[in-house]
């Protein structure tokens, strides 16, 4: 009874979306697997001295979105790791490493499902590392501090993933056997439902993010510079 | 290099087929109030994740039951705590191995 119970936060689980659209997410998914390998393929040729750096991206999104936290709400949810390490590796890079953690995590613990890691892949993964990588570059080129540019990766980063979660998830509602609801009524209700856990926890990854980026920048900014994340030679 | 692709293949494979047959169709009530055959996952008491709370919640009652894990972790008692800390502990090393690549000083 002291143990605690598996409680999981965006990653939907086994059974809920199935049939068709499970298979069309998973489709999508090794599609967005396929273009991540090329990307890892590609950062190895570019800095073969920065592979480790593969296995930390990896351990990061693993250990982020594994770990509960709890919301004054009495629920618990978990950060994402995805803009972060979407800024720092880049986005494929970021897609790819999410595939492999989530295929860990729905095998030893009891985190999401097989059934559904396409869907996972494509809200934690694409949404998480194109939306956050995406922000924080628009940022950049507006002319902020690598602070609040990833201040604002990481916020809507986090958000992108839970509102592909939810439209995802109402999507499989509403053409559930028992439906209660139309679409625009489930969405809305899982949207209300996620708000008040999830909006503190997105406030921690935007947090998260904004400091880690800056600490980056202040001790090696010879690394971010050679990952083009910032300096004269970064991506814009 | 054949071998590895044989076992990526074999991955996919598995993968599309898990998408496909996640879940049998729930059964359809034979009364009205009577509850399906299959058996929920059950939710924590305290402190539950969103997914158990709301996605899982919701499912059930549109008759998507959450199904269990293929590989019920839950069951095994004290070996979770073993799985979950050896997860982290794994995680952990791995970024503090690594951390001086990015976060750290510079060494002359």
């Amino acid at each position: 009874m002291l143990l605690p119970a598996p409680a999981f936060a965006m990653h939907i689980a086994e059974g809920i979306i199935v049939g068709w659209p499970a298979l069309a997410y998973t489709l999508v998914a090794l599609v967005l697997m396929a273009v991540g390998s090329r990307g890892i393929s590609a950062f190895y040729r570019e800095h073969p001295e920065r592979k480790p750096l593969i296995g930390m991206g990896a351990a990061i999104i693993f250990f982020l979105s594994l770990i509960p936290i709890p919301a004054f709400t009495g629920t618990t949810s978990h950060p994402c790791g995805t803009p972060l390490v979407a800024i720092l590796l880049g986005p494929r890079i970021a897609i790819a490493l999410t595939g492999i953690s989530l295929i860990l995590q729905a095998a030893f613990f009891a985190h999401g499902g097989f059934g559904t890691w396409g869907a996972n892949l494509v809200a934690l993964g694409f949404c998480g590392s194109v939306v956050g990588w995406g922000v924080f570059w628009l940022a950049r080129r507006a002319g902020f501090s690598i602070l609040v540019a990833g201040f604002a990766g990481g916020l809507i980063g986090d958000i992108a993933v839970y509102a592909f979660s939810g439209l995802a998830l109402a999507i499989a509602l509403t053409n559930a056997p028992s439906a209660q609801y139309g679409f625009g009524s489930y969405l809305s209700l899982i949207y209300a439902a996620y708000a008040p856990t999830q909006v503190p926890i997105a406030i921690g990854e935007m947090l998260i993010t904004g400091f880690a980026l800056r600490h980056a920048l202040r001790q090696r900014p010879d690394v971010l510079s050679d990952l083009r994340v910032w300096g004269a030679n970064a991506r814009a | 290099m054949r071998a590895r692709s044989k076992l990526i293949a074999a991955l996919l494979a598995a993968l599309l087929c898990a998408a496909a047959v996640g879940q049998e169709p729930a059964p359809a009530p034979s009364a009205p109030g009577e509850q399906p055959a299959r058996q929920p996952v059950e939710p924590a008491q305290r402190f539950p994740g969103m997914d158990q709370g709301v996605n899982v919640a919701l499912a059930e009652r549109a008759g998507l039951p959450a199904r269990k894990p293929y590989i019920d972790v839950e069951s095994l008692g004290d070996l979770w705590n073993l799985i979950l800390l050896t997860g982290g502990g794994i995680a952990g090393f791995v970024i503090g191995r690594n951390w001086d690549q990015i976060w750290g000083r510079r060494k002359a």
